[in-house]
């Protein structure tokens, strides 16, 4: 008995060793860092809120074989082209927002088609040419917005050009305008946000209670039962904290003060529950069927680029919608500069949470956007802690972002060659 | 009733410059068992691809000649067509998906929906799929096949022998299909499996299903078969019932010369005194599914020797152990001399070479010309076909092309010439292409794995030939791994059989039929019986 619940726990740690390294990382790193509970717990809320939406945007491309979409950088571009239009026609507030989105979306779509087809004609080497097409957009966006604004293309706001009316600035700021424009609209506190969740979480029992009791179906119960008890558990968690906040001042005092935007929360929420419903779907069917096996997919009669085109749409159309959250709650923008790591940043995310370059989950997204952002947002302070030198963290930054990269990779290429060789049997 | 299902009239492809079709007819009828045979590389599967409408056919200039199906001419021009139209296909190599379950393949593409708003309104790819009528229909095909399977399990995780069933489901679960095409179906398939096969092939014949069947065994042909239809080189050779003719007769048209006695060696070469060239004591390897447990065995120098035994047992691992290919524990003595720590370095350098039974993952670079394949062996191992310019050296490219050619000749290998790739080769000719990279090593032990397997009676003919010349001509001691026990009887001098990871018994080539069986089911030291034997 005691052997076996070894095995197991070996079994879990072998599945599981990405994020629980970098649970322990991310624990060492805050205690090393001596940053404080309000800061910390901000710091991670307002990067989940900002990020999170790009990092699910990934998950679509995995599943349809096309590994990790590092041309997202052309979807965030889409965004900034909406958001600078939008700005530039004087609209402010939550209509922004939405005008940005609807602004976008066409562009996104566009891109996307035209990403999708690149790589139908480059199969298996999808990834490095997602990031080549990256830089390729990059050059021609910087091309459109440094030079052909105010020469070829007329622009009303002249505060936003350059002195000599060529271009746009390299460096644009929201305040009043774009700025908060889907934050402002249910902004709460972390304690709020948990409140809100535990009560969600209540009724969802309750709701479940209520079904299964209706369904009276036999099969499944022990899974049905299970479920009730994840459920349970958070509703405790949530009663939990509640209590806490009579107990403890402090707790009370840090949840109160940490800012949570709910409705940027909800917004990844619903992408969430898309990709959970598109992979029900008959086109998440076929996404996982052309992921697996192109070649048995199209005799199959699965237009295999089709889909793979759609995948990509769906991801450049996702990211450009996550840059315009982005953006909103940031306030500023780097015209020129802004989309550039934010394929970097989304895809080391999802690897920390246990993705890897043919699976991936809303699960290792959420996860991995918090484990990734608090040691992201703590390495300058660990730096100076340790090295009293806090340019040491920021290296450690760019180190961390492309060292999981890389170690992903790699642990990916060991897994395919054992696997071929397993095949061999 | 003289009504064809499908007629294939003047058939003509050619890939470039090459015609791998010409003028081919074929005519199928309903309810027909049809056996399409033809040696390797005859153009069985360039005429199936045809049918099916793979684009490898569109993207290579699309072939002459036209298709009737019931009586009407009609374009088949991808999958997709060809499955409308009522053509279903069971692959030699098996489409299917490992990370799925066996309901999910069986339904494939053609996924039960459920009915909802937003499946109306934007069609069926967002319809949510109705995993539970897809088990549902899952289970009834596998059980009109008369398998047995849980249609939940991972495709990935089940043995080799269920896929060929799963894959049959699949294609009756089709509702409208008319005509299977059933491409080597036996090959990876125990005897009592493939009997199964045959019989639902029957069955399905039966409830009017039209069957094109294109094997290798000629038994089986005979068995089950309606009406032959014969190729060789790209042409017709003859169409005919199967009540007209016979088994020499079929086998004489594939390869297109009478053929003689079977094939009988001589003398055995071998004297009683002579030191062993290759002794193993205790010998294990691990190789995932065929691992051997403690071989102890003998090969004389000059002696050809075969390794038999059932799939599983352990028999192909022995050479890939000797080679260094997989971890091996136990003695090794080459020429007497024991060798620790075995990589496949030091045991070429020892003038041994090896003809691995996995031709394209580490048999051949298939993306490299023949000649390339021929000598890069000899190259890195011997430093053959190379100038030396002080610290510099080079391939010498003249002279390991005049050895291609020479071997190209010497083995028969068919191809337009020795720059051409290895991918593009037939089965057949792709084993040539191992054997003769072998011997450009000039071995004085060679091991030989499966050497026939997937080809044809010309080529497997050719090859023993030229093996059993190598022995009495050069003296080389050879080492032959086959499943097929009729084949290494032949050829061998002694044979042992492997059972269960260990050497069940050394039997000489004239030992008698019985006394093969007993051994090969490891019932002669007491072991287990069959049905266990078939498990592993």
């Amino acid at each position: 008995m005691q052997e076996k619940s070894t095995a197991r726990l070996k079994a879990v740690i072998k599945k599981y060793n990405v994020v629980i390294f970098f649970i322990i990382l991310a624990i060492a790193a805050y205690i090393v860092s001596g940053v404080a509970p309000t800061v910390f717990l901000q710091e991670i809320a307002s990067r989940f809120c900002r990020n999170t939406f790009q990092v699910l945007a990934l998950i679509i491309p995995v599943i349809a074989g096309l590994g990790l979409n590092f041309s997202i950088v052309i979807g965030a571009m889409a965004g900034q082209m909406a958001v600078i239009h939008t700005v530039s026609f004087g609209i402010t507030g939550f209509p922004s927002f939405l005008v940005s989105v609807l602004i976008s979306t066409p562009l996104a779509i566009l891109f996307g088609f035209l990403v999708g087809k690149v790589l139908n004609k480059t199969k298996g080497n999808e990834m490095i040419t997602s990031m080549i097409l990256g830089y390729l957009a990059n050059g021609i966006y910087q091309f459109i917005y440094l030079y052909l604004i105010g020469t070829a293309i007329p622009f009303p706001d002249k505060s936003m050009m350059n002195d000599n009316g060529i271009g746009i600035k390299s460096s644009l700021g929201f305040d009043g305008t774009f700025r908060y424009s889907l934050t402002d609209v249910w902004n709460t506190t972390l304690y709020d946000f948990v409140l809100i969740a535990g009560i969600a979480a209540l009724v969802c029992v309750v709701i479940y209670l209520i079904r299964a009791f209706m369904k009276k179906k036999k099969s499944g119960i022990p899974v049905r039962i299970a479920q009730y008890i994840g459920c349970a558990v958070i509703a405790v968690l949530a009663v939990f904290l509640i209590i806490l906040r009579q107990v403890s001042f402090q707790a009370q005092f840090v949840m109160k003060f940490v800012k949570f935007p709910l409705s940027a929360v909800i917004c990844i929420l619903l992408l969430c529950l898309f990709n959970t419903w598109i992979f029900k779907t008959k086109l998440g069917h076929n996404f996982r069927a052309v992921g697996m096996n192109q070649q048995v997919a199209m005799v199959s009669g699965i237009n295999v680029n089709r889909t793979r085109i759609i995948a990509m749409i769906l991801s450049t159309v996702f990211a450009a919608w996550g840059q315009i959250i982005r953006l909103q709650d940031i306030g500023t923008m780097n015209t020129y500069s802004a989309h550039e790591q934010i394929a970097l940043l989304a895809v080391a995310a999802i690897l920390v949470g246990g993705a890897s370059v043919v699976k991936a989950s809303n699960k290792n997204a959420l996860l991995g956007i918090i484990l990734f952002h608090a040691i992201f947002a703590v390495s300058p302070q660990v730096g100076t802690a340790l090295f009293a030198d806090s340019q040491v963290g920021e290296y450690f930054r760019v180190f961390l972002a492309y060292g999981i990269i890389f170690v992903a990779l790699a642990m990916n290429a060991v897994q395919q060659a054992k696997q071929s060789k397993e095949r061999k049997r | 009733m003289d009504t064809y299902l499908l007629e294939m009239k003047h058939i003509t492809k050619k890939y470039g410059e090459n015609t791998v079709l010409k003028d081919m007819e074929l005519h199928v009828k309903p309810h027909e068992i049809h056996a399409l045979l033809g040696e390797n590389g005859a153009g069985k599967s360039t005429l199936m691809n045809i049918l099916f409408g793979m684009p490898v056919i569109q993207e290579s200039g699309g072939f002459e000649g036209e298709i009737l199906w019931d009586g009407k001419p009609v374009q088949i021009d991808s999958p997709i067509k060809a499955m409308e139209v009522g053509i279903g296909m069971v692959h030699q190599e098996f489409m299917m998906i490992p990370g799925f379950t066996v309901a999910e393949n069986i339904k494939l593409n053609r996924e039960p929906l459920k009915k909802s708003v937003l499946g109306k309104v934007f069609g069926k790819n967002l319809s949510i799929v109705d995993f539970d009528q897809m088990e549902r229909d899952a289970r009834a095909a596998l059980k009109q096949v008369g398998m047995d399977i849980d249609e939940k399990t991972l495709m990935g995780e089940l043995p080799v022998g269920h896929m060929q069933f799963v894959e049959i489901s699949r294609e009756i679960d089709k509702k409208n299909v008319k005509l299977l095409v059933f491409d080597e179906p036996t090959a990876v398939l125990t005897e009592s499996e493939a009997k199964v096969l045959l019989k639902i092939m029957r069955k399905l014949a039966d409830q009017g299903i039209a069957i094109i069947f294109i094997t290798h065994r000629l038994g089986e042909v005979m068995d089950v078969a309606d009406h032959v239809t014969v190729f060789r080189d790209g042409e017709l050779v003859d169409s005919m019932p199967i009540g007209e003719t016979s088994m020499a007769e079929i086998a004489e048209m594939m390869i297109g010369r009478k053929m003689g006695a079977p094939f009988e060696k001589s003398v055995p070469v071998v004297k009683e005194d002579v030191p062993y060239a290759v002794e193993l004591k205790d010998f294990a390897v691990d190789m995932p599914g065929e691992q051997s447990k403690g071989v102890s065995l003998q090969v004389k120098r000059g002696e050809i020797f075969g390794l038999a035994g059932l799939a599983g047992q352990g028999k192909l691992s022995i050479a890939n152990g000797i080679m260094g290919l997989y971890p091996s524990t136990g003695k090794l003595f080459i020429n007497g001399e024991e060798i620790h720590h075995i990589t496949p370095q030091k045991i070429l350098e020892r003038k041994c070479a090896f003809v691995s039974e996995d031709r394209k993952g580490t048999g051949l670079l298939l993306d490299n010309s023949i000649e390339a394949n021929i000598a890069i062996a000899a190259i890195k191992v011997q430093k053959k076909y190379i100038h030396k310019f002080g610290p510099f050296s080079q391939v010498d490219k003249r002279k390991a092309r005049k050895h291609a050619l020479e071997m190209i000749e010497a083995l028969d290998i068919r191809c337009t010439g020795p720059a051409q790739y290895t991918r593009r080769l037939s089965g057949g000719n792709q084993q040539k292409v191992c054997v003769a990279r072998a011997l450009s090593l000039d071995p004085d032990i060679l091991l030989v794995s499966e050497p026939t397997r997937g080809i044809d009676i010309g080529a497997k003919r050719l090859l023993m030939e030229y093996l059993v010349k190598l022995n009495q001509e050069r003296g080389m001691t050879i080492i032959i791994t086959s499943s097929e026990l009729a084949e290494l009887r032949s050829v061998c001098d002694r044979i042992a059989i492997i059972y269960d990871g260990k050497v069940e018994g050394i039997l000489p080539a004239t030992a008698s039929d019985h006394e093969y069986g007993l051994y090969m089911m490891g019932l002669e030291s007491g072991g287990k019986g069959r049905s266990e034997a078939e498990h592993e």
